[in-house]
């Protein structure tokens, strides 16, 4: 019977309507929102909501951290893992990178002998502890073949206790200037900028890249085809961890202290930006410029809400529900190509 | 093909867009019918090949894998067709798997070139020169979501970037070149590849793995689910490479082309090697009894 089905001639495939590529339609949802924001503003407020300059880069340095978060967890997310531990691991690294880079006029040092280090030691050591996390999820993911959701739900609880364990929940503060400067200014814009820009082209077009999709479209194929599944998936948790750990730098830079309470629930809205930005939960696809734009999306709807003076908690609500449609919008692209 | 002459009374062909004729069901037989499809007399299906057989390339001793298979032992050499016949759940496929380092092996041995082996994953089968082309396409063959460059592409990736980066340009001529030779119809090689028919998908996975100039060839049911003028072709191009030296195992669930194509006929059971027969002496009453455990031949 397959000898009749299967041959249609190749060229019926190509008259099909090509649809908008997912990064164009869902930066016109950011457009599309802006805009309703807009309009609002004038209505509510009686003033503009885009053209506030200082609005604008207060939400954009907001959307950095998130979005740095974001960019490793699209990576999980296309070999069909996930990672529940981004915000516990960024308190961690946060909290630990800190106390390295305390000054000494600080009577109560984590670490008396171990002030006004050179600024690097901080921020190799916050790197480090991230990398070191997204390893054990890695390893614990590829070694044991548990689903990737149980392992960093471990990680994100084990984490967090960590961070709070490690100075018995108090701040660390006093950080030195030249620490603080990472997170000044738009120094957290550019860095995750360049962070994007750098997975953007490893996603494109380097074999780290191919294999990422390769694994996400077909784990057995992509074993098949002689890649080591069981090393890749490792290195992909541990580049999550690696900006995970970079977040935490970032953020106790800018907060000038290391808080175990940071970055609380931070994972579900990075990951809610690589879905939103078009990453599908069933892997192989997403790219980092949805999810840029997804962050984006997040970071205008907190800040419009704000804006217009919706309730914090109705905020939490609606955003509630955009992560559930986008997966269901996810999930409707999915059995369409299905059917196909 | 039997559904058409149980329930039709008229067939009617199309060939590559053209209709060819009309003819009733009960005037034809099976072999009419395909050469109509093919365009071909169904003698020509499988090509006739007088290479004679090269080196000793693989030697497999006493092969198992617990509570699967046990004792499979066979010689191929460079330029041999060697089939592997049997029913579902024989152990055939495991076999493949086995050599190919999916399962790695738990007794026996492999010598490649004279030389012991343990493979243990498949991208060690494929330094060494071995290429699997799986059974099923849907489970452990295609990258759904990926372009036609990036599904034939995924095997070679090592030695196109040699610094992390791709050598787009490189590959990309690769691959067109391999498109050609195989004539793998698609509009584009970015096409998403599950866009293709079966034959034209399982001719992008094939040329996956024969751009990486493999040594063995392992095809696993290289022709299920496609039409019978992707076989022909599949049938041709198998029959070229052995011709230039590369070693073929074959398995297969059609007597048909297990026997046109083979140079030796080797018949599992229940995970069991029930014998090895020539081209000559293979017929498709001696397989079947082997494969249904009748008898053995050692």
């Amino acid at each position: 019977m397959n000898a009749i089905t299967d041959n249609k001639p190749a060229t019926a495939t190509v008259k099909r309507r090509r649809r908008l590529p997912t990064e164009l339609s869902i930066f016109l949802v950011l457009i599309g929102i802006g805009l309703v924001f807009e309009v609002f503003g004038w209505i509510v407020r009686d003033q503009s909501f885009l053209m506030n300059s200082q609005r604008l880069v207060l939400m954009i340095l907001q959307v950095s951290i998130i979005g740095l978060l974001a960019i490793g967890v699209t990576q999980v997310i296309i070999t069909t893992g996930i990672d529940l531990s981004s915000g516990s691991v960024l308190a961690l690294s946060a909290m630990i990178a800190a106390s390295l880079a305390q000054t000494s006029d600080f009577s109560r040092a984590v670490f008396p002998s171990l002030t006004d280090l050179p600024v690097w030691i901080p921020v190799a050591v916050g790197l480090g502890v991230g990398l070191l996390a997204g390893a054990i999820n890695g390893s614990i993911i590829a070694v044991t073949g548990i689903p990737p959701f149980i392992a960093t739900l471990g990680m994100m609880v084990s984490a967090r206790g960590l961070a709070r364990y490690y100075t018995e929940g108090q701040p660390v503060s006093m950080l030195s200037d030249s620490y603080t400067a990472i997170g000044h200014g738009a120094m957290p814009v550019i860095i995750f900028l360049v962070v994007a820009v750098i997975f953007h082209i490893a996603l494109r077009y380097t074999k780290y890249g191919k294999y990422t999709y390769a694994i996400g479209g077909n784990m057995q194929a992509a074993r098949t085809s002689g890649i080591n599944v069981k090393r890749h998936l490792i290195i992909v948790y541990s580049i999550a961890g690696l900006l995970a750990g970079l977040a935490g730098v970032v953020a106790s830079a800018r907060a000038a202290t290391g808080q175990a309470g940071m970055g609380m629930s931070y994972e579900l809205d990075a990951i809610a930006a690589a879905v939103i930005g078009g990453t599908s939960l069933a892997g192989g696809v997403g790219r980092i410029t949805g999810t840029v734009i997804g962050a984006l999306i997040l970071g205008v709807m907190a800040s419009g809400f704000t804006f217009v003076g919706v309730d914090a908690y109705i905020q939490d609500i609606i955003k509630g529900l955009i992560i559930v449609v986008a997966v269901v919008i996810d999930q409707y692209r999915n059995k369409r190509k299905l059917k196909r | 093909m039997n559904e058409v002459f149980a329930i039709a009374d008229e067939v009617a062909v199309f060939r590559d867009g053209q209709y060819i004729g009309l003819q009733r069901a009960d005037s034809m037989n099976s072999d009419s019918l395909i050469s109509m499809m093919v365009g071909r007399e169904l003698s020509q299906l499988f090509p006739v090949r007088e290479t004679p057989i090269g080196e000793l390339l693989l030697s497999v001793r006493d092969l198992g894998l617990d509570g699967v298979f046990n004792n499979v032992s066979f010689d191929l050499h460079a330029g041999e067709i060697l089939g592997i016949a049997g029913l579902m759940g024989s152990g055939r496929t495991n076999v493949a798997e086995t050599i190919f380092g999916i399962t790695p092996s738990t007794r026996g041995q492999i010598t490649l070139d004279g030389k012991a082996l343990r493979i243990t994953d498949p991208h060690m089968a494929i330094d060494k020169g071995f290429a699997l082309l799986t059974e099923d396409r849907k489970l452990s063959g295609l990258f759904p979501c990926l372009s036609v460059l990036e599904n034939m592409e995924m095997a070679v990736l090592p030695h196109y970037s040699g610094n992390g980066f791709i050598q787009q340009k490189a590959l990309r001529a690769l691959c067109e070149d391999m498109c050609k030779k195989l004539r793998v119809k698609t509009p584009s090689l970015e096409q998403c590849i599950d866009t293709l028919s079966g034959g034209n998908q399982q001719k992008a996975l094939l040329a996956r793995w024969l751009m990486t100039n493999p040594r063995l060839l392992i095809l696993d049911e290289p022709t299920r689910g496609i039409d019978v003028g992707a076989k022909a072709e599949i049938y041709r191009l198998i029959s070229f490479l052995a011709s230039e030296g590369m070693a073929v195992i074959m398995i297969s669930s059609e007597l048909p082309e297990v026997l046109g194509m083979s140079d030796r006929v080797m018949v599992m059971h229940e995970g069991e090697l029930m014998g090895t027969l020539d081209r000559l002496e293979a017929t498709q009453e001696k397989v079947m009894q082997l494969a249904s455990g009748m008898t053995a031949v050692h």
